[in-house]
């Protein structure tokens, strides 16, 4: 994001000043040459020959400078990095006594630097087109000394002559400058232009299938993979209508994965998953993810009102208080939202205005509700609350959840003994499916989670 | 900060030093550098010599044309000017070269003080400066300088220069010089009044900037939601509709730009004309000859362009002293921690005990006053309280990072401020909130704990954690980086980390400030037993947050206000029915495993 704000001043930059200073250069070129072609055509020969010179050893020149200006910039990055992390874990850097550690760290990264910066400052200071320059002049004095003495000019011819040669000083020093500008410019429109180019979004499938969604969904054998995140491997499950599913795993076992093939964020690479007994590749994209919902984990807000926080999904200017405030009872939300001096009108982020994680959560949740959504997608992990508030998320989970089959992932472990049904995954794979009470007494890993493990007296020494 | 920052209103910040102090600070930095200083000045001089030196060989080569031309001489004066050239080029090589070499030893020596500085300083300096000014005091901040440096560098070559060619026109003809010598102060103030102008300009345009980027930003991080919820067009004509007020903008400050430099060069364009004017009547009168008549209008175009530079370079100039000013500011805070003594630390018991302690971070609000408090080597003592109670302040006080104002704070019974810090620190092992860690492997990240910590020792701490079954929720085990502090791993796995750093640590003594936020329940079991693991036979502080922590602690400190009022375990505090009670009810009671809704 801000990579691309960037790209744009630098695409800003190369247009002015880069591109103005080389029209400005040109015009100091050919003026000059035309002047001097007025005078003789002879006295020509010199500064021709000069700017072909100079035009390839400009050339060479960004080609020698620009691979050490990059590696500057990025080692310039590297360090900042580098020190910004040293900063921000000083409390474990000073409890772990690594000053000394760290100081080389950053040394290392600062010399680096100091090199990069003289290794720049040596190509810069052997911009030869200057020396060329200064050839140039003495030859023209040369050459229009002789025509002088031939006749063929005046003094006064010879004067004009080398005035307009000193002219073309201002675009042999002017495009150390100029041409990096332009360089920087095109390198910044190639990263704007790979953006642009990218391709977005799964197909629409706008003539595929149309339905009012029960919510019956089963996983048949999926199987799915990215890189480097998690993958799921043969997973199959079935959830009927109404019903509340909760998926237990460590971080990166695939849990939200898992959530997001059901609303086609990602498409399984084999095996299927079905909805209403329809392939989620067969349901016409807008009719499918209308009527599912998702309470995300990072719950974003706009800098709006509350109001039309809550009433998002319905559109601007569609915006009706009294569905609004129904949603907000329901999701424990409406409560607070009197307490703001503004209530609904309150925006959010302004006069210091900020929403705590349990207050968040619930207008997030009156915000699904608006929508009567069949299938709920809930990623709760909230930051800590303390039990009044909890007692409040646990109600509007419940009242959101009523009649409408729910995914939930969950570190809330009430919510989990509830469930009609709890998955078990590790590493993108099923360990375990069944109800609080059949994983308790089969399931190890389960049962992990509700009674504490001893820890084995003998497993302490390390070192 | 008087004379050089009359007039910036860029940015509001502790001015302390003053013009001369400044200055004093500036040349100490070059001081080591005087050799290459010298060699700079000496190739500053010759060069624009040498500059000059051009026009000044052509205008005698035309002079030795007029009338009977002498080829001879003609020719020796085009080998000078040939001479002349190289020369000027050479020159110019050795002082760029230098220059950058002087500049980038300058800029590392600052920044190697400033970071030497910053790792020294206690935390109360991180609570009063932000990280990102700290870093970009010691990166950029420096960086402005140098960039400053060379520029001021190049200005007085220039400078140089404009002297020198100052000299030769009041030598050729003085009352021609004397015109110049007027005009050339008009060309400047205009350019500098063109300067306000162009500010105004900017701080609109640099304020819509700051609303185009909050709307993209909001834009970008809220895109799932707005897909989710299909609202996708209206957020688009949301963020159209700030970009077509800046396009209006920025077209009247690129029009503002494009008009500013015709203009100055249409007044310095003025300028030379009416100096040809006179010129040309003198020669014509027999005052001047051709030659002088060709170095006075070379001269006069040479004068011009550092006329109109030197107005840019000023506000450049303040932003450099700035710059340095805010480094030098860094490197001279003064810690508030102070060691009486340089005691070498023995293995420690951790027998921690607080004597009459008086804290405060500021004036303003004392934390704890006459605080005594007893840990027995080997106790873990649970801390429960409300925010602000003064429980972090005792884990930090313990630490050393902050100076206690009264009172003893006894290890073992020695003086903590006796101690040698980093060998104190060495036996003191700490856990945050959110635990740090470094870009790299989680290998490197266990290893950390230790300076001499084999990979070996990080693997055998990983595997105890938790059974080590949370490695596998690592995709590449020990070897996954982690990303940028951390970024790359969920909270929870950074705890696990974090335990097992601070087993390879094998400190005496614990200060451990536990997560708020929750984590996935099997990863929750796991740091739970890593933290029976850890805390076993070593002295604990745990600023508590979660029921289970609390209930294995051997000892409940409850605190309010600074103050121990309530301590016992937890079925006794129960009992009690006092503030621990309380707290349970508020804070607690859902973390309780048969939790259910009231």
């Amino acid at each position: 994001m801000a990579r691309s704000t960037d790209d744009v001043r630098q695409l800003g930059m190369m247009i002015t000043p880069g591109i103005a200073l080389i029209y400005d250069s040109v015009l100091f070129i050919i003026f000059p040459i035309a002047m001097i072609g007025t005078i003789h055509l002879q006295l020509l020969v010199v500064p021709l020959v000069y700017i072909a010179v100079f035009l390839i050893a400009l050339r060479r020149f960004n080609r020698k400078l620009s691979p050490v200006s990059g590696a500057m910039q990025m080692n310039f990055g590297r360090m900042n990095t580098t020190l910004n992390e040293s900063i921000t874990g000083i409390e474990l850097v000073k409890s772990a006594a690594r000053e000394s550690f760290e100081l080389r760290k950053f040394l290392q990264a600062a010399a680096a630097h100091r090199r990069y910066f003289m290794e720049q400052g040596r190509i810069q200071a052997t911009y030869w087109p200057m020396l060329y320059m200064g050839i140039a002049l003495s030859l023209m004095f040369g050459h229009s000394l002789w025509l002088v003495t031939q006749g063929q000019i005046t003094i006064g011819d010879l004067v004009a002559f080398m005035s307009l040669g000193y002219l073309l000083r201002f675009p042999t020093f002017i495009s150390i400058f100029s041409f990096t500008l332009v360089q920087m410019g095109m390198a910044g429109a190639k990263r704007i232009l790979d953006i642009i180019k990218q391709d977005t979004e799964l197909d629409e499938n706008r003539t595929g299938h149309r339905a009012l969604l029960r919510g019956h969904v089963v996983f048949n054998r999926v199987t799915y993979s990215y890189d480097v995140s998690p993958t799921l491997d043969d997973v199959s499950f079935e959830v009927s209508p109404g019903e509340c599913i909760a998926i237990v795993g460590q971080t990166g076992s695939g849990k939200s994965t898992l959530t997001k093939m059901v609303n086609r964020i990602f498409d399984c690479d084999s095996g299927a998953v079905v909805v209403d007994g329809v392939d989620v590749r067969d349901w016409n994209l807008e009719s499918l993810r209308s009527q599912i919902s998702m309470i995300e984990q990072d719950i974003f807000l706009y800098s709006r009102t509350l109001r039309e926080n809550i009433g998002f999904g319905l559109g601007a200017g569609q915006l009706d208080d009294e569905r609004i405030q129904q949603a907000a009872q329901a999701a424990q939300a409406h409560e607070f939202i009197m307490g703001f001096q503004d209530g609904y009108d309150t925006v959010i982020g302004e006069r210091g205005v900020t929403l705590s994680g349990g207050q968040r959560q619930r207008i997030a949740i009156a915000r699904a509700l608006l929508t009567n959504p069949r299938i709920l997608i809930i990623d709760d992990s909230t930051s800590a609350v303390d039990s009044a508030t909890e007692d409040e998320i646990q109600r509007a989970i419940n009242n959101v959840m009523k009649e409408r089959t729910t995914f939930l992932i969950t570190h809330r472990i009430a919510q989990i003994r509830k469930a009609d049904k709890i998955l078990v995954l590790t590493r993108g794979r099923v360990v375990d499916l069944g109800s609080h009470d059949e994983l308790l007494a089969r399931c190890d890993l389960y049962r992990r989670i509700f009674i504490r493990t001893e820890v084995p007296a003998n497993a302490i020494a390390v070192s | 900060m008087g004379f050089f920052m009359d007039g910036l209103d860029a940015e509001a910040y502790d001015r302390t030093y003053t013009d001369r102090q400044l200055l004093g600070r500036i040349v100490a930095q070059f001081k080591p550098q005087s050799l290459l200083m010298g060699w700079v000045s000496a190739t500053i001089l010759m060069q624009s010599l040498m500059d000059t030196a051009l026009p000044l060989l052509t205008s005698r080569g035309v002079d030795a044309m007029v009338g009977e031309p002498d080829l001879q001489q003609g020719l020796v004066l085009m080998v000078l000017i040939l001479i002349a050239g190289a020369m000027g080029w050479t020159y110019n090589f050795v002082r760029q070269r230098q220059t950058s070499r002087v500049v980038a030893n300058v800029v590392f020596r600052m920044r190697q003080q400033a970071f030497a500085a910053i790792m020294q300083r206690d935390m109360s300096f991180y609570d009063e400066f932000p990280s990102g000014s700290i870093v970009s005091r010691v990166t950029s901040d420096t960086q402005e300088f140098s960039n400053t440096v060379t520029l001021t560098l190049n200005l007085v070559s220039q400078l140089l220069l404009v002297l020198i060619l100052l000299g030769i026109m009041f030598f050729i003809h003085v009352r021609l010089a004397l015109i110049g010598v007027v005009l050339l102060p008009l060309v400047t103030a205009a350019a500098l009044s063109f300067r306000h102008i162009a500010r105004n300009v900017t701080t609109q345009v640099r304020r819509i900037l700051a609303q185009v980027n909050t709307t993209v930003q909001e834009t970008v991080t809220g895109i799932a939601v707005a897909k989710n919820f299909r609202q996708e067009r209206a957020i688009f004509d949301t963020f159209q509709d700030v970009n077509e007020r800046f396009y209006g903008l920025n077209l009247r400050q690129g029009f503002v730009f494009a008009a500013i430099f015709p203009v100055l060069f249409l007044l310095s364009g003025m300028a030379t004309a009416m100096l040809l004017y006179f010129g040309g009547h003198l020669a014509f009168a027999g005052e001047l000859t051709a030659g002088e008549w060709f170095l006075f209008i070379t001269t006069v175009e040479m004068l011009m362009f550092p006329m109109t530079s030197i107005a840019s370079f000023w506000s450049q100039f303040q932003l450099g002293m700035a710059a340095a000013e805010r480094v030098f500011a860094l490197i001279d805070t003064e810690p508030l921690v102070v060691q009486h003594d340089n005691r070498p630390v023995p293995l420690l018991e951790g027998h921690i005990r607080f004597q009459d302690v008086h804290f405060r971070y500021s004036e303003q609000e004392q934390v704890l006053e006459d605080f005594n408090l007893d840990i027995a080597p080997g106790e873990t003592v649970a801390l429960v309280g409300h925010t602000g109670a003064g429980k972090s302040s005792l884990g930090k006080l313990v630490a050393r990072f902050y100076e206690f104002q009264k009172g003893l704070l006894l290890v073992d019974g020695i003086d903590i401020r006796s101690f040698d810090l980093d060998a104190y620190h060495r036996q003191l092992g700490m856990v945050a909130q959110s635990p740090f860690l470094f870009s790299g492997t989680v290998r490197d990240n266990i290893r950390y704990g230790r300076e001499d910590a084999t990979d070996d020792v990080a693997e055998k701490a990983a595997q105890v954690v938790g059974g080590g079954f949370w490695l596998r929720s690592l995709p590449q085990g020990l070897d996954t980086e982690t990303g940028e502090m951390g970024s790359g791993l969920s909270l929870g796995q950074r705890q696990l980390v974090a335990l097992a750093r601070l087993l390879v640590q094998d400190p005496r003594m614990i200060i451990l400030d536990e997560a708020t936020a929750s984590v996935d329940p099997l990863t929750e079991a796991q740091i739970q037993e890593g933290l029976d693991l850890v805390l076993r036979d070593r002295t604990a502080i745990v600023i508590a947050h979660r029921l289970s922590t609390i209930q294995a602690a051997d000892r409940i400190i409850v605190m309010r206000h600074g103050r121990i009022i309530e301590e016992g375990s937890h079925d006794s505090l129960m009992l009690q029915g006092g503030h621990y009670a309380e707290l349970y009810a508020t804070y607690f009671r859902h973390h309780a495993m048969d939790y259910e809704l009231a």
